[in-house]
């Protein structure tokens, strides 16, 4: 169970990581929240 | 005990199975051989050779603090898990070159390619990439360039920089030209790839201004609609009136490239480049897991001979002999110049721990080399008649199925034309000849493997779009990004000569600097268009030539960090893949400018078109044409001699800084950060 958790824990960091390599950066929503926030909107 | 008879294990049979590959003639061979062979050497390559690296020659340390944590900002300076930090490192790294140069490579036979793609990479590239990150780590995450004109000088710097532009241009222009080879005469291909430019522009639009953050519900509506997309084109091409709109030639399809280009470096970055590029990454890591899965479910034969006749230069995908340009076309598989930049880039940046460096920058280029293999075996598994008849030129074997057949069948490779022809109709496609650059042929290989895990012969043709949905989406993606990295890169140029060309915020200066940098890599992209010879001829070698010679300039800065350490006796690591570097790239930069054969040759191509026009066999409407070609193959020459004369500066340089070092009156202090 521990490996099994473990992998799990590696491919999500994996698919993180590449996903956050975009020009969204590491952590898209906050991102787009500060984004929005800088235009005045909630989010 | 244990773990010493598992590694002896492993051992064996990778060479055994290498064995196999390298001896079996004239019977199918299954893939499987090959995957075995390549995990294997990967497996001893990183645990031996790499920890080799990290212990002795680089002396890793957990004690010495990173730039992660030294200048943690919590944004772009920010220690980060090593898992993700892998992910985010082989995003960067992966782009279409280990797709597309093993399948060129192919020509030779898979032998060459295959040996090349896994000594090459754990000999060469993963040792350039994780030197490179350890060097930039231990310097607060310094550039390449930044690195180089500290560590090398002020003359070295200037040429890598310069060349780094260079190189850009002829990659975005050839990436273009694959593109446009696989998406022409195709209504299916170019509505859904074009499809994929909206679906982003709307997705930008609902994350920042309908509902702000919602990525996931964003992320799921995109996938959702890039699949319709690929549905639709089906419906779009048996359309006869719609088929109409979206049937683009070569030069119209190269004119919409070259707009989008400079569309997505002008538009801001939130609109159409960040969701494109968020939606491309679900599709590539998905399609690439997909095609890792299905050669393991199917373990498909392979059909390429092991060696071809064209190792003697006479190939019809590009001209040359095995020595030296199988390995400038493989080039990212192997070993690629521009993992030194992403090496010295946002990753360095990231690492929590030193000892992280060898599984992110080893590791990761293993991976790379592992997604190169898969390519070749797509191309492998195919009928070599058929791999000839969509990779050859039409100038080599006729715009006619049965001429084709006849032509590739004299080469020694049996095609029915009628076999083709069923092909070409199962993958929903009008022609498949002549669909040269790589990505037909990947998608041709890649719709066989998924048809026969899923879907079977009837899901042929939605297979075969959805990988060109994903060949033109990864190649988009490096496009589009790399449009807008050249513009920066013009802008801080100019901004040189005049500040306010500098200013990024400058919507005049941005324009400038955006038609500046789409006009550098648009015009290679049409001189491939116009080529007689297909432009994947000339312009794949140029690019390769260029790559490679980025490798050799960090592999000479990697030297002399090593020169200048504690420890120069391991500058062996790095010198040797350099020295290999430098014959190849100089041996074929020399051909492709002074071979007297046309077809390797730039300026034989242009003497001998020249000699044609003077004795009037040019016809009257192709003069113009032939006068473009003739500038272009001088032009190609002379980029060829300038990326030549960059990286013997830079090289040069070095020399006389390793001679310093080694001769001088004590070792020159390295400019590493001092630790806390």
């Amino acid at each position: 169970m521990t490996a099994l958790r473990r992998f799990a824990a590696a491919l999500g960091g994996f698919l993180r990581g590449f996903v956050g390599a975009t020009s969204f950066g590491a952590n898209p929503r906050e991102e787009l929240c500060q984004h929005a926030q800088r235009r005045g909107r909630c989010c | 005990m244990a773990k010493t008879v598992g590694w002896i294990a492993v051992a064996l049979v990778g060479a055994a199975a290498l064995g196999v590959i390298a001896t079996t003639r004239g019977e199918p061979l299954s893939s499987a051989w090959f995957l075995v062979a390549a995990l294997c050497t990967y497996a001893i390559g990183y645990r031996f050779y790499s920890a080799f690296l990290a212990a002795k020659a680089l002396g890793l340390d957990d004690a010495r603090v990173t730039p992660a944590h030294r200048s943690n900002d919590g944004k772009d300076f920010l220690p980060t898990n090593r898992w993700v930090v892998f992910g985010h490192h082989f995003a960067a790294i992966a782009g279409p070159g280990p797709l597309v140069g093993p399948i060129l490579a192919a020509q030779f036979g898979y032998l060459p390619g295959v040996l090349y793609i896994l000594i090459g990479v754990v000999l060469g590239g993963a040792v350039q990439d994780f030197t490179i990150l350890v060097g930039s780590l231990r310097r607060n995450g310094k550039s390449l360039g930044q690195m180089v004109r500290e560590e090398i000088g002020p003359v070295g710097g200037a040429a890598a920089l310069a060349g780094v532009l260079a190189i850009m241009v002829i990659l975005i222009g050839v990436l273009g030209l694959v593109v446009v080879n696989a998406m022409f005469g195709s209504p299916w291909s170019a509505f859904t790839v074009g499809m994929t430019i909206p679906i982003a522009l709307g997705m930008g639009v609902y994350m920042v201004r309908i509902r702000p953050g919602q990525v996931l519900e964003a992320s799921l509506i995109g996938v959702a609609l890039v699949l319709a997309a690929l549905v639709g084109g089906h419906w779009v091409n048996e359309h006869p009136e719609l088929r109409r709109w979206f049937d683009f030639d070569k030069r119209s399809l190269a004119v919409l490239l070259i707009g989008y280009g400079f569309v997505a470096s002008v538009l801001p970055v939130w609109l159409l480049l960040a969701p494109r590029d968020y939606l491309s990454a679900f599709i590539k890591i998905g399609t690439v897991a997909l095609l890792a899965l299905g050669l393991l479910w199917v373990r498909p034969d392979v059909h390429l001979p092991a060696l071809t006749r064209f190792i003697d230069g006479s190939g019809p995908v590009f001209a040359g002999k095995v020595f030296p340009f199988c390995f400038i076309t493989i080039a990212c598989g192997a070993m690629s110049g521009f993992h030194a930049l992403i090496s010295s880039g946002t990753t360095p940046k990231l690492i929590d721990k030193e000892t992280d460096a060898r599984f992110i920058g080893y590791g990761a280029m293993l991976m790379e080399s592992f997604v190169a293999i898969m390519a070749l075996l797509s191309a492998a598994v195919m009928e070599p008649g058929v791999y000839f008849a969509i990779n050859s030129a039409s100038a080599a074997i006729g715009t006619e199925a049965a001429h084709a057949a006849e032509v590739i069948s004299g080469w020694g490779f049996p095609l029915d034309p009628a076999a083709l022809e069923k092909l070409t109709r199962e993958v929903g496609e009008t022609t498949l000849l002549s669909r040269t650059g790589g990505a037909p042929s990947l998608a041709v290989g890649m719709a066989e493997i998924f048809s026969r895990a899923l879907g079977g012969e009837t899901a042929k043709a939605l297979w075969y779009h959805f990988a060109i949905m994903f060949e033109a989406l990864f190649i988009l993606t490096t496009l589009d990004a790399g449009t807008r990295v050249g513009r920066f890169m013009i802008q801080d140029l100019l901004g040189n000569l005049w500040a306010p060309l500098g200013r990024t915020s400058s919507l005049g200066a941005n324009l400038l600097a955006s038609a500046l940098i789409v006009a550098g890599w648009g015009y290679f992209l049409y001189q491939g268009v116009i080529d007689p010879l297909g432009g994947i001829n000339s312009l794949w070698p140029l690019f390769g030539i260029a790559n490679q010679l980025l490798a050799a300039t960090a592999l000479a800065l990697a030297t002399t960090l090593f020169v200048k350490s504690a420890r120069p006796a391991f500058a062996f690591a790095t010198a040797t893949p350099l020295a290999w570097l430098l014959t190849v790239t100089m041996t074929a930069g020399w051909q492709k400018i002074f071979s007297a054969d046309p077809r390797i040759g730039f300026l034989a191509q242009a003497d001998a078109l020249a000699a044609k026009l003077a004795s009037g066999a040019i016809a009257a409407e192709k003069l113009r044409e032939t006068h473009t070609v003739i500038f272009n193959a001088r032009l190609d020459a002379a980029v060829t001699a300038l990326f030549m004369t960059l990286v013997a500066i830079v090289v040069l340089d070095a020399a006389r800084v390793w001679w310093r070092t080694l001769h001088g009156p004590g070792p020159a202090p390295a400019a590493e950060v001092a630790e806390a």
